[in-house]
């Protein structure tokens, strides 16, 4: 693709180029801002059309609404199983975090300073998960688990969380690790604080950017996982996203779009909180 | 500093305890579960129960049937459309927010970009099910200008999934290339500019070969993103669309077991065997760049 | 190369644990339930899993006159009603080789088929297990015997809008031009489109297993409008993307009880049926509230309830006699022999072919 991007208008702009210098020039800028503002609308839109349908009344999606009412907003109240599936989301998550947290922190400092043989496997065994689709993550739990005989439970869909997660965690906080400079820990340690002591107040200080951010991360990673879930979430305790599916996907139920307006809602207060603290671009991990 | 490093890492020699929990997860609940994965890929399963095996009867049934490479040709060259399309419609929007000197644009940019990203793709796809019905925004908005009479059927077709697939991994592409352009040392566009060239050679000459790296990363994820993608498809396209992800959810559902096991893996490699080709031929190209 | 041995051994050791754990903890808890169960069934807090309808017309159905009365008289009983699509719900059954959350469930005659001969069902089928059994038209029961129980006859009509389409006489008429691109159709992963195409296949080749007869005839159907289920078709119809719909009568129910123009139709030779069965899970821990909730479905209340607007279910209870307005669109006893009828015997065995080939045929 890059190969194409370079040949063609290359080989037309050699040509004009004695003669239409300027032309070339506006023509340029004028085709990159037309591309970059399609593309910027069609990011917003999406977003933009729900909340504005989410007011709309009727059994039906259409666009323009023609009134503005709460009454879809009144109805979620009277879904069934939604709240459930709420705070199970939520639940899990937090569960998927704490286990990331646990597994991962300590992996990615032992990777940094510590010395032991076939670290780069390691280290990629680690990041494999990331190269599995999620669907077949899904697929591969679901299987292991009917071939040891064992229900489907919230247990497997935390299990399948924690596998698809925990790689982007380990590998934000192993990537502050490693800017860590190891003589601070040294110098520590050579006034007599011990192992611990280091870790409190050397390393952890270092890594709290990442493992705020990574957490974050990994959150929303579970929050809002399809694939994997749809395999591996058991019958009745269904998590938010196949909840959301289902209602999509049996016929499209517009009860969604005030759903979906409460999580844009949501995305946005983080995007706020992350410009105020860590600015948009850090948010993104953007230096 | 070398020599530091070394010295430090000399004294942990038990940091090994640090990795060993999350490798005996990951062993136990990632590694295991696929090779049963590849096990089962291998038996005869009918209505969920193993009736043989194993055999790689399932892999020579998939292998010699035309809808298999139809499947997967059919969901590359989708994939390859949409990763191509968002760098077409990415690279714009990077470069802009490199250009610009006003910083609440490009908050406003950056926060349109990562809006996306932070939202579920089920929601996104809900948006585009309301843009593209058939009372939906085009529809409506192409009816009042009189440009159509009756609605036009983009929802359930292949067109869908594609816009869909690429505004939901659009940012996917223009986050690293976001971070690479911004951090282009201007010397280099002002020395070129210095020797006579004009924006666009600069643009093809400096710009784009210093950022072929992050291209590359962009491609990468997107690409298998875009192959691997669930949501977007089965939504968008109708449970009956013929694409890897769907027909795989689909042969789950109908417990044919062995088959869906055995086109994950074919999945799984095929994901594999591209990714390689994509960091092969961006490596040719920087090395032919540099030369 | 001693630290990777010590790994692998380790990582064995753990694998087998696991396994272990998981063979061992099931039983125990199983064990642990049916002592429970035995012993204070009637006196303990039990949750009851109900799966069936995702409808909410279905759902309200169920849970008003069936769950909420039953709790009423049990008052230690917790009925939890389960709706989604019987697919997922058997693929998790038989991903946990059996065992499964749900304690009683709705399942359609080809459903019920598989329950039975792959024996996770437990033989309820009889007077002394379910006393209302004895009220149900015997030739209907024996469709779920002895294996489950028969509730309802479901009856796949066509549904249209008259605005957009003439009225169907016969099954034959959908290929006439003036429905050309304007029928829909379920997929076979559902029962309703399963059904229609063994008809098919049936009618105009040599039995329910005529694969080739049933595209050919399709394809000179085409263009036709594909859905994933029974629900989403009927959105389509109300949506106006299509004029007929090859239906349940239920979902016809549903529509026009939302006040929707549209209206059902049994074209000849006749409604395609299937019999309803209700089962009881055999991993059930407590079977004898389970078959007691089963039975109240069989009476004479709940039949005479689901026969009325709006829901519309076909009764089965002989004693139950149709509403005016419920005859339009149910058949009278004496008609359900009139209703075509599917070999089972020769279409399950080819149900996941004809899915497949479905998928590759018409599928985007």
């Amino acid at each position: 693709m890059a190969a194409q991007l370079t040949t063609t208008p290359k080989a037309d702009q050699n040509q004009k180029r004695r003669v239409k210098k300027p032309f070339m020039d506006i023509f340029g800028t004028v085709l990159l801002v037309i591309l970059a503002i399609i593309s910027l609308i069609a990011l917003v839109l999406p977003m933009l059309v729900i909340v504005i349908v989410s007011f709309d009344v009727g059994p039906f999606l259409r666009f323009p609404p023609e009134v503005f009412s709460f009454e879809r907003y009144q109805a979620i109240f009277e879904l069934n199983g939604f709240v459930e599936s709420l705070f199970l989301s939520l639940r899990v998550a937090g569960i998927v975090v704490a286990a990331d947290l646990i597994l991962g922190v300590p992996a990615s400092i032992a990777l940094v300073r510590g010395n032991f043989p076939a670290k780069s496997f390691i280290i990629g065994f680690l990041q494999s998960p990331m190269m599995i689709p999620g669907i077949v993550v899904g697929i591969s739990l679901l299987f292991y688990m009917s071939f040891i005989g064992v229900n489907v439970s919230v247990f497997l869909m935390t299990i399948s969380h924690i596998v698809i997660t925990m790689p982007f965690l380990t590998n934000i906080t192993y990537a502050r690790m490693r800017s860590a400079d190891p003589v601070l820990e040294d110098a520590a340690r050579d006034l007599g604080a011990n192992r611990w002591k280091v870790f409190q107040h050397i390393v952890l200080p270092h890594l709290l950017p990442g493992i705020i951010g990574g957490s974050a991360f990994a959150f929303l990673l579970s929050f809002t996982n399809l694939p994997t879930s749809i395999f591996t979430a058991p019958i009745l305790d269904v998590p938010m996203p196949v909840y959301l599916f289902r209602l999509m996907i049996y016929n499209i139920n517009p009860i969604v779009a005030p759903i979906a307006t409460l999580q844009i809602v949501l995305t946005l207060i983080i995007l706020i909180i992350g410009n105020k603290t860590v600015g948009t671009g850090g948010l993104m991990g953007i230096e | 500093m070398q020599n530091k490093q070394k010295k430090v890492q000399s004294k942990r020699k038990g940091a090994f305890l640090g990795v060993t929990p999350a490798i005996i997860f990951l062993l136990v609940f990632f590694a295991a579960p696929f090779v049963v994965l590849l096990y089962y890929s291998l038996l005869t399963i009918e209505q969920g129960d193993i009736v043989s095996g194993p055999t790689l009867q399932r892999y020579i049934e998939l292998l010699s049937d035309p809808f298999t490479y139809y499947l997967f040709g059919r969901t590359i060259g989708l994939s390859f459309l949409v990763t191509a399309l968002s760098v077409l419609l990415g690279y714009p929007v990077a470069y802009l927010h490199s250009k610009l000197k006003n910083p609440t644009l490009k908050t406003i940019i950056l926060a349109i970009v990562s809006a996306p990203l932070l939202t579920s793709s089920l929601i996104l796809t809900f948006g585009w099910i309301v843009i593209l019905g058939k009372n939906g925004m085009v529809n409506n908005l192409l009816i009042s200008l009189n440009i159509i009479d009756e609605p036009l059927k983009i929802l359930f077709t292949m067109s869908a999934v594609i816009i869909g697939l690429t505004q939901v991994h659009l940012p996917f592409m223009i986050v690293p290339l976001v971070s690479t352009l911004q951090n282009l040392p201007s010397d280099l566009e002002d020395a070129a500019a210095d020797l006579g060239a004009n924006k666009w050679q600069t643009f093809w000459q400096v710009t784009l070969p210093q950022s072929i790296p992050s291209i590359t990363s962009g491609v990468t994820l997107v690409f298998v993103l875009a192959y691997t993608a669930f949501t977007v498809p089965s939504l968008m396209g109708g449970s009956a669309m013929q694409l890897v992800s769907v027909y795989i959810w689909n042969t789950v559902r109908s417990l044919a077991w062995d088959t869906a096991a055995a086109l994950s893996s074919i999945l799984l490699l095929t994901s594999l065997i591209i990714i390689s080709i994509i960091n092969f031929v961006s490596r040719r190209l920087t090395k032919w760049q540099h030369s | 190369m001693k630290k990777l041995k010590k790994l692998i051994f380790v990582f064995m050791v753990l694998s087998l644990v696991l396994v272990a754990c998981a063979q061992t903890a099931p039983t125990e808890e199983e064990a642990a339930q049916t002592e429970e169960g035995a012993a204070t069934e009637e006196a303990e807090e039990i949750t009851l899993v109900d799966f069936g309808y995702t409808g909410n017309i279905q759902t309200d159905l169920f849970g008003a006159y069936m769950a909420e009365p039953f709790m009423e008289a049990n008052p230690n009983v917790t009925v939890e009603l389960i709706g989604g699509v019987s697919e997922d719900a058997i693929a998790q059954i038989k991903a946990a080789q059996g065992k499964s959350p749900i304690d009683t469930m709705l399942l359609g005659k080809p459903r019920y088929l598989q329950a039975a001969e792959e024996g996770w069902i437990l033989e309820i089928g009889n007077e002394d297990d379910i006393p209302n059994v004895v009220d149900v038209y015997p030739n209907i029961q024996e469709q779920c015997s002895p294996g489950a129980v028969a509730w309802t006859v479901e009856i796949i009509g066509l549904i249209y809008n008259p605005d957009l389409v003439p009225e169907p006489q016969s099954w034959e008429d959908l290929w006439n031009p003036e429905y050309e691109g304007l029928v829909g159709v379920v997929s076979p992963s559902s029962n309703a489109g399963f059904l229609f195409y063994s008809m098919l296949a049936n009618t105009y080749g040599s039995g329910e297993d005529d694969l080739d007869a049933l595209w050919a005839k399709l394809d000179e159907l085409e263009p036709f409008v594909v859905a994933n289920n029974p629900e989403a078709l009927s959105q389509l119809l109300e949506n106006e993307e299509i004029g007929v719909a090859i239906n349940w009568n239920t979902e016809a129910a549903v529509s026009l009880t939302k006040g929707y123009n549209v209206e059902f139709t049994l074209p000849a030779p006749g409604g395609i049926g299937q019999v309803g069965c209700y089962g009881v899970l055999k991993d059930t821990a407590y079977p004898e509230v389970a078959k007691a909730y089963v039975n109240t479905a069989l009476g004479e209340d709940f039949q005479t309830v689901m026969s009325q607007a709006p829901f519309y279910f076909a009764p089965v209870n002989k004693n139950v006699e149709l509403t005016e307005d419920a005859a339009k669109i149910l058949p009278s006893a004496d008609q359900y022999s009139s209703l075509i009828t599917i070999d089972y015997g020769l279409a399950l065995p080819i149900r996941e072919q004809l899915t497949d080939e479905f998928i590759r045929r018409y599928g985007q």
